[in-house]
């Protein structure tokens, strides 16, 4: 999908993940990332050569787009970061991967996300944030809201206070869940890496 | 860990981290008291904790402040209490798609009288929608009925925001009621008939509600629903300015899971949109499920899940097990239990009261056609209410009709509305790879096949038999049974055996069914029958009756039966299947999947019957026939990818290559309809239509790991990497294939396939090895195609590895298997192959009528691939007999036809074998061309195999050329290549060459090493002529190197190897060699006499090489005995034979020998300058040897002349001669220093 969407189709999708469509919120993400290749391409042609772009604040500034320009209304600022979030998580994880897929020399699809994933600076080198999904994947097996704290927090930028908000939990409750995911979680990648 | 352990875990590492050292240790000891498993965790993780340093607290990236929250419309908590006309809000209530609900009372307690106000989003034009309000409030203000809840006021807020005053109902949404108190189904539905009255009412006062929905209707404590919302769609909704439905504002004043087809498509909502929504609130109400599951929402996806699916009937959507992730994480999972529980209290009871009646009317309500529905609420109401009487409803009738109507229809308006689905999510996210299993980066390494859990239950389907024995009813038979298998494997639970391979065993088994059983090795058979009834006066159509057996180990036989008219006999096996798959107890299919099956077959009855007869014709090995049958069924249906494929493979067994592809690639256009597994299938079809082995390999790699108990995709991708020249791979996926259970991995085919991969790396022992064991096997399930080509690849193996006698015998075999089986284009090739075992044995006339018999089979089946093969063969078979003329005229016919078929990989191998013609006429530079064009095409269609063998033939040109450096890089790369295919064979071959050529370059350490290695390699892979070729270079290396002895030793096993070989030219050129030795072992009455016996043997041959060299060795002998007039004319005859030559060697050695000549009659300035002007000519082509023989002679003629310039010459000559090993010329300077 390239054309960019109007606001009532955002408005849509985010009702339509509230009320529990898992795939509504894999639609939202597929277009901040088009999104995102939007403004990275139109900011890569006007940079000099051998500029780098820097992830997250692509797809910090896609989404703030998105939602901002195209007059789309949500519920609260829970719904927007979670989404945030998720989308934040799903990009960068996908662009390590296929930097690490094309120094295997695995073939790849489109030429210009894969042009992308190089020019991108990522705030984490390739192998720990792979690692560090595939834990947190393993982690949201065994305890799904303390996943989403650290997907909320880490890859959303969310404070303690605010997360809480989101989730509709005290924010005491909040820096415990934290607390033991983190030391869960680092254990888990120690053993990894 | 299991979740209350981790939550165990939890809550003590939390406490624990919250506490200083010394209180953490008693903490700790306490609360793991008993529990050293826990204790261990715990202190696991705190260990953790305190060297994560700073892991994961710096996020990603900062949440920025301020982000525009542009706060939602009421949610701002000073509402509270705020006035809004003569009312004050209390509370808030809750958010809702449109806006946000409060509590309020009236401010002079006039009436104590709670109201709820909507208060609208923004974002609206809330002049309109007030303006709107007004309009409608006198209609609304009718409304008057107990079950609707009513709308009392409106207005906008001092803020610009509309609001709407609704009588306020304190209840709880119908479904939570219903769950709450576990209503069974028949309060269920009473429930519902409040609602339905309250509809029905509106509707008598023209007002439609437009967005009923379970959240629009209360039920009050007391049992009493209350409809919410009345006709406040109608006035939020934008106005007719050709906007499309979905830009409805804020959150949509239509729901989009709620929408009736009509809403969706933009169409007029009415009344019946209404029944609609009441269908779909029965159905959730009744089942737990809603009919349809939206993933995305997009336009695409609602045209096509609302307007095209069917729902599930209720009774059997219970079956479902459905997991929905919530926006929190947490997962809810529906399924028969606990929608039961909350029902009837078990499935099965819930299913009795839903099957029959129920279904029907609830899937009435929801028929896609607005007029098809119940014509009003009220008369849904009825039907409900004699259901609860236990009397007949009317929605009974016709359902049938109504529902193999749909079914006729659906595939069209499918595949158009799957043309709108181009683009939707899933389908691209499949594609670009989302779901494809990772491949392996390494190319050979194995890809472990996961095999499934629990193998599925497989099934074949036998056929149907036609009971009315009526011949042009028969193709019934063929598409009936198609159509069966690919409803029962639509959606993966069975493994069914293709119609294909069904076709296959009962061609080698037999019909009989016991046979046919122990053949295919399913848990399952499927046998039917079908009979035609003709039409009767009071029903004039003809009907279709259809009989299915399934046979059971050790149970009752399953039957099944079902019966339509004929233009809509398929969907009685959309019904059988169905049936079918109740009683093999498998889960009720998607409706999507089994679409999906269905929508790969062709729609019309014409069509259908084209198809079948047409791909029966081709599993009967009638291609002709088939690809007739198919062209007018492709013409009826061009969009049909089944149709296109089965083409596709018609033309493949003709061999026009063009044509095969263009329809695989037509079949891939039109299969996006289809589901994951055939449209995967179809590409795989295009790829190898295309001999795009890399991109064959990968899809059939996918399917193969997706479905890794269906041994069809490992047979296909190991195909597809043997040929592809991935031998290694291709045994690896054998090793694979040999890992599924009995009876698949006894598979015949196996076998086969391994002894195809083997041949490619040259590896002959496994070959028939495994041949040998393709043989028993298939001899076992009575196989006959299979035997026969098996035993004729074990004649090719044979005569590869030299034993024409066994190599004959196979192929006899495969000829006379093939002819029993009926398999003309398999007898073709046989004759083909038993013509080329035979050749050197037989006389030619025999073997060229072999060809000419295989040509005209081929020509008379029209397979146009065999033709070229034949031809092919004959035009070597006249190249070896120097039968130019005839050669060329054969390999051109041979590359038309392949270039007419658009076989890039054969036309190489012909353009190739045409420049051999031309290479052996001496036309060295119009070889190239040839060569150089195959080489091209070898390169662009990535056919390693024939890359090297082009970039052989190159080198061997740029050698006779005299461009010896070309022609080693050029050696070297086709070796490098061949290494890397893993083909030992070429390797010798290769080396032989290449050490001729570092021989010349007066490399002669090198060289020996080289060919030392040729001789081991051609021994092992049992190439005789190569190991021959070797011993003769190894001849002329130690004769250059001075070791006469030696020379003699390797020339003389080169002869006896070609002797044994019967190989006419070959023994020539090494009777020749020990010629030519005679002499330079000072013999030349026997260099002589030798020269001579070669002389008779070539006899009338016009020209070429061997008869030049005979006249220049029998020259040198005369000249060396003194006879310069016999010399003369000898001479003569060699500068005759070579006149035109483009080949260097030759011309040198003439000149050489012209030279001496001259010397010898005293004109020694004629000799020098000879001798000056082959110089440049042989530096330039770095002869290094030739180079020393010639300033040996030179040597020779001063000091003859006695000049003083001898010694000086001699000594450099000595040197450089010495520091390259060329004993022989060493001797020879020595010798004439001294005399």
């Amino acid at each position: 999908m390239d054309r960019p969407p109007t606001g009532a189709q955002l408005t849509r999708l985010l009702e339509s993940w509230r009320q529990g469509n898992s795939g509504a919120a894999d639609e939202l993400v597929s277009l901040v990332y088009a999104e995102l290749r939007r403004m990275a391409k139109a900011k890569l042609r006007d940079e000099r050569p051998g500029h780098t772009l820097q992830a997250t604040a692509l797809v910090h500034e896609a989404w703030m787009k998105l939602m901002n320009q195209h007059g789309a209304t949500w519920q609260n600022r829970a719904q927007f970061f979670a989404v945030a979030a998720q989308a934040m998580r799903r990009i960068l994880v996908d662009h390590a991967r296929r930097r690490r897929a094309a120094k295997r020399g695995d073939g790849t699809s489109s030429v210009d996300v894969d042009a992308l994933a190089h020019v991108l600076t990522a705030p984490l080198p390739d192998d720990r944030l792979l690692a560090l999904d595939a834990a947190l994947e393993e982690l949201a097996a065994l305890d799904a809201r303390q996943a989403r704290i650290v997907e909320l927090r880490f890859f959303g930028g969310l404070s303690v206070e605010e997360a809480a908000d989101v989730l509709s939990v005290s924010p005491t409750t909040i820096k415990r869940e934290w607390a033991t995911a983190r030391a869960w979680l680092f254990r888990a990648v120690q053993t990894d890496l | 860990m299991a979740a209350p352990r981790w939550a165990r875990v939890k809550e003590v590492l939390g406490t624990a981290l919250d506490l200083g050292p010394a209180a953490r240790a008693a903490f700790l000891d306490e609360a793991c008291a008993g529990d050293a498993d826990l204790r261990m965790e715990v202190d696991s993780l705190i260990s953790a904790e305190q060297a994560s340093g700073d892991f994961i607290v710096e996020p990603v990236v900062r949440a920025p402040a301020g982000v525009a929250a542009e706060r939602p419309a009421g949610t701002d908590p000073d509402n509270i209490g705020r006035a809004l006309g003569p009312y004050v809000i209390e509370r808030c209530l809750g958010h809702g798609g449109m806006g946000t609900v409060y509590l309020a009372h009236r401010a002079d307690r006039e009436f104590e009288r709670l109201v709820a106000i909507k208060m609208i989003r923004g974002g609206m034009d809330s002049e309109l929608v007030v303006r709107r309000f007004r309009h409608e409030r006198q209609i609304l203000a009718t409304l008057d009925h107990p079950h609707i809840a009513a709308l009392f006021d409106g207005g906008t807020t001092p803020d610009g925001l509309p609001y709407f005053v609704m009588e306020y109902v304190a209840g709880t949404p119908i479904d939570r009621y219903a769950d709450e108190r576990r209503l069974n189904t028949a309060e269920r539905v009473r429930l519902c008939l409040g609602v339905i009255d309250a509809v029905q009412h509106a509707h008598d006062h023209h007002v439609v509600h437009r967005d009923l929905k379970p959240s629009n209707v209360l039920v009050t404590a007391e049992g009493h629903p209350k409809l919410l919302d009345f006709g406040i769609a109608k006035i939020l909704e934008p106005g007719t300015d050709g906007a499309s439905t979905f830009t409805a504002v804020a959150g949509a004043a239509m729901t989009p899971d709620y929408a009736s087809p009509e809403q969706v498509l933009g169409r007029p909502v009415t009344a019946a949109s209404d029944v609609y929504a009441l269908g779909l609130l029965l159905y959730e109400l009744l089942t737990g499920h809603r009919p349809y599951r939206l993933t995305t929402h997009a336009p695409e996806e609602l045209v096509r899940v609302v307007c095209e699916q069917d729902p599930e009937r209720p009774s059997d959507v219970i079956q479902r097990v459905d997991t929905v992730t919530q926006p929190d994480g947490t997962t809810t999972t529906t399924s028969p239990a606990t929608v039961s529980e909350t029902r009837e209290g078990s499935p099965a009871l819930l299913r009795k009261r839903l099957h029959g009646a129920l279904d029907d009317v609830v899937l009435k309500a929801l028929r896609k056609e607005p007029e098809q529905r119940y014509a009003s609420a009220a008369a849904l109401g009825e039907d409900l209410r004699r259901y609860l009487a236990d009397e007949p409803v009317a929605a009974g009738q016709g359902a049938g009709r109504y529902r193999a109507a749909r079914w006729a229809r659906r595939h069209r308006t499918a595949l158009s509305a799957a043309a709108l689905a181009i683009g939707a999510a899933g389908l691209t996210a499949f594609l670009a790879g989302a779901f494809r299993p990772e491949i392996s980066a390494v190319a050979g390494a194995p890809v472990e096949a996961s095999a499934p859990s629990s193998p599925r239950p497989s099934l074949a389907v036998v056929g149907f038999r036609n009971l009315s024995q009526r011949p042009a009813d028969e193709w019934l038979s063929t598409a009936l049974a198609e159509m069966l298998t690919t409803e029962l494997a639509g959606d993966g639970q069975l493994r069914v055996v293709p119609a294909d391979q069904v076709a296959r065993a009962e061609r080698d088994a037999g019909t009989d069914a016991g046979r046919l059983s122990a053949n295919l090795a399913t848990d399952y058979v499927v046998q039917g029958t079908f009979a035609v009834i003709e039409g009767t006066p009071s029903h004039a159509v003809r009907a279709v009756r259809i009989d299915v057996r399934v046979q059971r180990p050790s149970r009752d036989p399953i039957a099944v039966s079902s019966v339509a008219d004929e233009a809509q006999v398929f969907s009685t096996v959309a019904d059988a299947g169905r049936q079918l798959r109740i009683h093999l107890g498998l889960r009720e299919s998607p409706v999507e999947t089994i679409n999906g099956a269905r929508a790969a077959f062709p729609q019309s009855l014409e069509a259908n019957r084209l198809y079948a007869e047409g791909a029966a014709r081709l599993r009967r090995l009638d291609a002709v026939a088939a690809r007739d049958l198919l062209e007018r069924a492709a013409a009826l249906e061009p969009g049909s990818p089944l149709i296109q494929t089965t083409l596709a493979s018609a033309w493949t067994a003709l061999g026009y290559d063009a044509r095969a592809e263009a329809a695989a690639r037509q079949a891939f256009e039109t299969s996006r309809a289809l589901n994951r597994e055939d449209r995967l299938n179809v590409e795989g079809r295009l790829h190898e239509a295309t001999r795009q082995w890399p991109k064959a390999v990968e899809t059939y790699r996918t399917l193969w790991g997706f479905f890794s108990d269906n041994i069809e995709y490992g047979l296909r991708l190991a195909a597809a990497q043997t040929s592809g020249g991935m031998g290694k791979d291709a045994l690896a996926t054998v090793e694979e294939m040999r890992r599924l259970p009995a009876p698949q991995r006894a598979d015949p085919r196996i076998d086969l396939a391994e002894a195809q991969a083997a041949t490619t790396l040259s590896d002959y022992a496994r070959e028939l090895d495994a041949l040998r064991r393709t043989l028993q096997s298939a001899e076992k399930s009575g196989s006959r195609m299979l035997m026969a080509r098996a035993r004729l690849l074990e004649g090719r193996s044979y005569f590869n590895q030299g034993q024409p006698g066994p190599a004959e015998k196979a192929i006899e075999a495969s000829r006379r298997l093939f002819e029993e089986a009926g398999d003309r284009a398999g007898l073709a090739s046989a004759l083909n192959s038993l013509a080329t075992v035979l050749g050197d044995q037989e006389s030619r006339p025999r073997i060229q009528r072999l060809y000419e018999e295989s040509l005209a089979i081929s020509s008379e089946i029209g397979d146009r691939r065999s033709m070229s093969a034949a031809l092919n063969n004959l035009g070597i078979m006249f190249k070896d007999e120097r039968r130019f003329v005839e050669a060329m005229q054969a390999h051109e016919r041979a590359l038309a036809i392949r270039r007419d078929i658009g076989d890039r990989n054969w036309t190489a191998i012909s353009l190739s074998n045409i420049g051999v013609v031309l290479f052996e006429q001496d036309r060295l530079q119009d070889a190239a061309k040839y060569y150089e064009e195959s080489l091209a095409i070898a390169r662009d269609i990535g056919d390693k195999r024939q890359q090297v063998r082009a970039l052989h033939n190159l080198a061997i040109v740029s050698r006779e050329a005299g461009r010896l450096a070309e022609a080693r890089a050029e050696y070297e790369e086709s070796l490098a290549t061949r290494a890397e295919i893993g083909d030992k064979r070429g390797q010798a071959i290769g080396k032989v060459e290449l050490g001729a050529v570092l021989l010349a370059q007066g490399e002669l350490e090198r060289a020996r090493q080289v060919e030392e290695e040729a001789v081991q390699l051609a021994r092992e892979t049992k190439l005789t002529p190569g190991e021959a070729q070797a011993e003769y270079q190894l001849g002329e290396i130690a004769i250059a190197r001075g070791d006469l002895a030696a020379g003699r030793r390797h020339h003389a096993r080169g002869l006896t190897l070609r002797l044994e070989m019967n190989e006419t030219r070959t023994v020539l050129e090494s009777r020749l060699a020990l010629a030519e030795l005679a002499l330079e072992e000072g013999q030349p009455a026997e260099a002589e006499r030798g020269a001579q016996q070669v002389d008779q043997a070539l006899g009338s041959e016009p020209s070429g090489p061997l008869r030049v060299q005979v006249g220049l060795l029998t020259a040198r002998a005369h000249l060396a005995r003194g006879a310069v007039e016999a010399a003369a004319g000898a001479l003569a005859t060699a500068r005759r034979f070579a006149e035109g030559t483009e080949r260097v060697e030759v011309r040198r050695k003439l000149a050489m020998v012209e030279a001496e000549y001259d010397a010898a009659r005293g004109r020694t300035q004629e000799a020098r300058t000879r001798l000056a002007a082959l110089r440049p000519v042989l530096q330039r082509a770095g002869m290094v040897l030739a180079d020393f023989e010639r300033r040996l002679f030179l040597l020779g003629l001063d000091r003859a002349e006695e000049l003083s310039t001898v010694k000086v010459d001699a000594n450099a000559l000595a040197r450089d001669a010495q520091a390259r090993g060329a004993g022989l010329i060493v001797t020879r300077v020595q010798a004439r220093s001294r005399s």
